[in-house]
């Protein structure tokens, strides 16, 4: 360990794409799922992240580098996380929420969901479908049934498909 | 969950490939947990809207931990709240715009609803007259309250709320002078507090509160108890219209802000009480008195007569930061 040694540990993730990535042990275990496996001694070889292809895992990284670097001061890491988070495309967002829930990271599953829901704010149905891929199973009399069950909701969100 | 398993195997097949060349249904892989997640970071309107999704999706929303009502009338929040399903939720929150035309009848309901799931966070802001329901003073889970206009305060007896850090009581009316230190004395473990109101009585007397905001009319009343983990005040005073002695109640002001000697920031309006102020900058021998040192303090915002500014200079030798605005 890092803090018995005097030197920094640094530890080797494999995503599942056979990417392998270093990283600083201290920023690595902003990550519960990895925190556990390094407490439990499983962290020697090369830690295996079966449900992280290596392009996101690249982007979650520098993500851990990059808060860990900012001392307790949770309006600058609010500011980081805004910026790392402004330039991602929904299919990233898309990505980085299963990896931050895989690699139980409260603060970065926090920041990308709500992401996720300030751009769905808004949205047609038929955007919200598309984009997550959602498959209209519903027959027109449910469809109708909902509808009319919660039709409060309905008022100010957008009409048009197409957007 | 036959979908999400079907894009879960069509999502693996592909991992390995040219996987951005291949539309990929990426958030039907998403967990129910981790939709809810997602979800509670919408309105309650926009949450319950994704009912018309797909099966899948007609009533996740009423799994989602935070209720955030935004102008919805009284019989819709009722039939949100009959609907919703988890045991125990995060946050419970009504806000309105338009307090004249769109009132709630009876705030008993949900009050009940969010103290019965044990809610940590409770947010009310509109317009009502009514007593605020007991059970919100007496709720063992709540981390957070804030209550805006909202209603009429009793609590008679010492509440209980062993859980709280943050409060703050803004423009509300309070049935009786004790009402506030009954409520503040049931708070063990409060770190911050903000009291925006006339307060005719108020006492504050609680060694785990770091953060203190309080904007009120300014008597002999108000009285700082033991505030040894303090590091940060905005007090903002009014008072102009009394009729007392202005030197008593001159003196009483800087016992009032001897209280605030170990903060580390601290903001300080007296912009609304000159009168109070007048025998502070008039009667050298006062403020020369008035030798209580802040030694912690490294930042001070300051609003009144230039005349007490250098004396504050003074007391404050380990002071970075100054913004001062003068009151003429």
């Amino acid at each position: 360990m890092a803090a018995e040694t005097g030197t920094p540990t640094t530890l080797t993730l494999k995503s599942n794409d056979d990417e392998l990535f270093s990283v600083a042990e201290s920023a690595a275990i902003l990550s519960v799922t990895i925190r556990n496996m390094v407490e439990d001694g499983c962290a020697g070889g090369v830690i295996p992240l079966d449900n992280v292809d290596g392009k996101t895992l690249a982007s979650v990284i520098t993500y851990m580098n990059g808060i860990s670097a900012i001392p307790a001061d949770e309006e600058k890491k609010k500011s980081y996380r805004d910026k790392f988070l402004s330039d991602k495309d929904f299919e990233t967002l898309a990505d980085m929420v299963l990896a931050a829930n895989y690699l139980n990271m409260s603060c970065l599953m926090d920041a990308v969901s709500a992401k996720i829901a300030q751009v769905m704010e808004k949205k047609s149905v038929g955007w919200v479908r598309r984009k997550f891929g959602i498959e209209n199973d519903y027959t027109p009399e449910e469809e109708a049934a909902v509808k009319e069950e919660h039709k409060w909701t309905f008022e100010g969100v957008e009409t048009d498909d197409d957007n | 969950m036959t979908i999400s398993e079907k894009h879960r195997r069509k999502r693996r097949k592909h991992s390995h490939g040219k996987r951005n060349t291949v539309p990929i249904d990426r958030l039907t892989d998403l967990p129910d947990s981790v939709i809810c997640h997602i979800l509670s970071f919408l309105s309650t309107q926009e949450s319950v809207a994704t009912s018309i999704l797909s099966r899948r999706w007609r009533y996740l929303w009423s799994y989602v931990p935070n209720l955030l009502f935004r102008n919805e009338n009284q019989g819709t929040i009722d039939r949100v709240i009959s609907l919703h399903k988890l045991q125990t939720i995060n946050s419970f929150s009504i806000r309105k715009d338009d307090w004249e035309n769109d009132q709630l009848d009876s705030l008993d309901a949900f009050a009940a609803f969010a103290v019965g799931r044990n809610v940590q966070k409770i947010d009310l802001y509109f317009y009502c007259e009514e007593p605020l329901p007991r059970c919100l003073f007496t709720c063992k889970t709540l981390v957070f309250l804030s209550l805006n206009c909202c209603g009429l305060v009793v609590v008679s007896s010492v509440a209980c709320l062993p859980r709280l850090k943050i409060l703050r009581l803004m423009n509300l009316d309070y049935e009786a002078d004790e009402c506030i230190p009954n409520l503040i004395s049931g708070c063990p473990v409060l770190e911050e507090l903000t009291i925006k109101s006339d307060a005719n009585m108020l006492e504050i007397n609680i060694p785990s509160l770091e953060y203190l905001k309080i904007h009120d009319s300014f008597t002999e009343n108000i009285k700082c108890g033991v505030l040894t983990s303090l590091t940060e005040a905005n007090i903002i005073l009014y008072r102009d219209d009394t009729k007392e002695d202005h030197y008593l109640c001159s003196r009483s002001l800087l016992e009032f802000l001897d209280n605030f000697c170990k903060v580390r920031c601290l903001e300080l309006n007296l912009a609304y009480c000159t009168k109070v102020c007048i025998p502070i900058i008039s009667s050298p021998l006062l403020l020369s008195t008035w030798t209580t040192k802040f030694h912690n303090l490294t930042k001070l915002e300051l609003t009144t007569d230039c005349r007490f500014l250098p004396k504050f200079l003074e007391n404050a030798d380990n002071l970075e930061i100054l913004i001062f605005s003068e009151v003429c």
